[in-house]
């Protein structure tokens, strides 16, 4: 049964495969770019066409880029002797966002999941692994990935193949959330708070 | 906590209903599969999102239909009112929980917001059969009023479904390197701290169920025999928990072997047992069909008392079929456990329960109850008054109360 004409269809199922994005709503987004003004939709193609040809991965700290190196691995003011390690190119943006954080990154496209058949040649351990080796100046490695079972195998695994460099390997604390509510921090962060309690 | 309703969509056989409960007992009375468990079920359901007798909320749903909705309303014995709203739809396969109007966004956060205990047939698979059973029975026990052990429970067992997956992995491949090694010392290092917490806090909570469970037997039974619940497991020897993640890390390491020739985890709060006894025997061999009856009753009172006691709320009662498989002697034991508690039950014959005299009138449907004599038979009603309600096809009929 042909319910809509093949462009339209084809349309709808490529909007259906972005993440977050139902059946429904690839119907709404589909019928939308059809009735907006050609220019419109057009320049949504070009965006998506640019970013696309114009994105790379950094060389040194895999960041997607637009130049390479990017901007804060070319850049001449960072400490070069500090670098953070994350999951996504999303988490950069939140570290930066905080501007206190002057050292570098290596983003890892991923954490170890065996259930997804992700191990350590899946995700950016060997480029960080030559980083390292290549730029002796590196004093310590922030393991920057998120709170999850997966983020923390990945954090002490590495922590662990760099036991041997003489590297200072650290993670983020974990803790309440300034501005949130102790009453609304859920038990394993609280539990996590407390062990973790600093004298004042 | 009081429960005052109780509302139905497109749940087991019932298309719409709902109930509104009064102080005292609720007694769903009718012919087999017509719907009185499912009543019960629906409020079970509310403490844990999670049915009693299935894992599957697909089953909970109205066949014909794409989506079920539970939803009920109690007042705490702080005298607040609350409500939550269970919702289920098998074609998104979504299920949303609603606490006094506000979207909770996972699981865990419904644990321990309303208690309710059940005592049902199926309960007697907690003493005779396997482990699971077992773990089941403490687990959800020990959510409710922990609920830091619910969320290092599925910590747990997420890390041991990855060291599962990597075991099988690295034994397909049928070679390994380092990095194999190095990443299943990871995973051993996780699993060990997650699952010393698990361990050392059942441990904990199987103490203080047998302290519980002991009191409740020797008044089911007027009987001496000692009731001993052991929680199985390497680390029982042991107290703290470093001490368990250690010896736990240790045995994962001298199994590793083993684990990868099997392509699973040999040692873990996931093999372990709550071993049950009467004066050191095993109840699973050696005690009677009665004997395990009074055992998981006591288990049960156990669990409510411990439940009262942790939260400072009185949970609701919900006895499925309880009254009838159980002697004159132990029931009137039973009623004196439960007493000022609100109780929802369920009864096929009246005639089991109550004197003829009373079972007669309802039966036969006289609405005013009062000026029968009541009978030793009908003690049920010292808790308090009884609201009959007779169940046919997924609809429920109000048929009076006895006061």
């Amino acid at each position: 049964m042909a319910r809509f004409a093949p462009a339209v269809a084809k349309l709808i199922s490529e909007l259906g495969r972005l993440p977050g994005i139902g059946g429904k709503t690839a119907q709404r987004l589909a019928f939308h770019l059809l009735s907006v003004p050609e220019k419109n939709a057009l320049s949504l193609a070009e965006a998506i066409v640019a970013a696309r040809q114009k994105i790379k991965m950094c060389s040194v700290c895999s960041n997607l880029t637009q130049t390479d190196p990017c901007e804060i691995c070319s850049s001449t003011t960072r400490d070069r002797s500090i670098i953070c390690v994350v999951e996504n190119p999303r988490d950069v943006a939140a570290i930066e966002r905080m501007r206190d954080y002057n050292g570098l990154y290596h983003v890892l496209h991923g954490v170890l999941s065996p259930s997804d058949g992700i191990g350590p040649d899946k995700i950016k351990l060997q480029e960080l692994i030559r980083r390292l080796q290549e730029h002796q100046e590196v004093e310590e490695i922030i393991l920057a990935m998120n709170p999850s079972v997966e983020g923390e195998a990945t954090a002490l695994y590495i922590a662990r193949l760099l036991k041997m460099s003489g590297l200072k390997t650290t993670r983020p604390a974990h803790g309440i959330p300034m501005g949130g509510d102790l009453e609304y921090a859920d038990e394993i962060t609280l539990a996590r708070a407390f062990s973790g309690r600093s004298q004042i | 906590m009081r429960l005052s309703s109780l509302g139905l969509e497109t749940f087991r056989n019932y298309e719409a209903e709902r109930l509104a409960f009064e102080n005292g007992i609720a007694l769903f009375y009718g012919q087999n599969a017509q719907g009185k468990t499912n009543i019960l079920e629906a409020v079970f359901l509310c403490t844990c999102a999670r049915s009693h007798r299935t894992g599957k909320d697909s089953e909970l749903v109205k066949s014909g239909h794409s989506a079920y909705q539970v939803d009920i309303e109690y007042v705490t014995d702080r005298d607040e009112d609350e409500s939550l709203t269970i919702r289920y739809d098998q074609e998104k396969l979504k299920r949303t929980i609603t606490y006094n109007g506000i979207q909770l966004n996972r699981v865990a956060d419904l644990m321990g917001l309303f208690h309710a205990v059940i005592f049902a047939p199926e309960d007697l698979s907690i003493v005779k059969d396997g482990p699971a059973e077992r773990r089941r029975f403490l687990d959800l026990l020990i959510s409710q009023i922990r609920p830091r052990y619910f969320r290092e429970l599925s910590i747990y067992q997420q890390t041991l479904h990855q060291r599962n997956k990597l075991l099988k992995q690295i034994r397909d491949r049928q070679m390994e390197d380092d990095n194999d090694m190095l990443q299943l010392d990871i995973w051993d290092e996780q699993l060990a701290k997650a699952g010393a917490y698990v361990m050392a806090t059942r441990q904990f909570f199987a103490k203080v169920i047998e302290t519980k469970a002991n009191v409740a037997l020797s008044d089911i039974t007027g009987g001496k025999e000692a009731l001993s619940l052991r929680y199985r497991s390497f680390g029982a020897k042991l107290d703290a928990e470093e001490q368990i993640a250690t010896e736990y890390l240790e045995r994962l390491k001298t199994a590793r072997r083993d684990d990868l020739l099997r392509g699973s985890t040999s040692y873990g709060p996931h093999r372990d047992d709550l071993e049950i006894a009467l004066d050191d025997k095993d109840v699973r061999a050696y005690a009677s069909q009665g004997q395990q009856r009074s055992i998981t009753l006591a288990l049960r009172i156990a669990e409510l008392g411990i439940l009262h006691e942790e939260s400072g709320e009185a949970p609701v009662l919900l006895l499925d079929d309880v009254m009838s498989e159980l002697d004159v002697d132990r029931r009137t034991n039973l009623l004196t456990a439960i007493e000022g508690y609100q109780v929802l039950m369920t009864c096929t014959d009246l005639h089991q329960v109550f004197s003829p005299a009373v079972a007669d009138a309802i039966y036969e449907e006289t609405t005013n109850l009062e000026g029968i004599d009541l009978e030793k038979k009908d003690r049920l009603s010292r808790l308090g008054t009884i609201h009959f309600y007779k169940v046919e096809a997924g609809n429920v009929h109000f048929r009076g109360t006895l006061n």
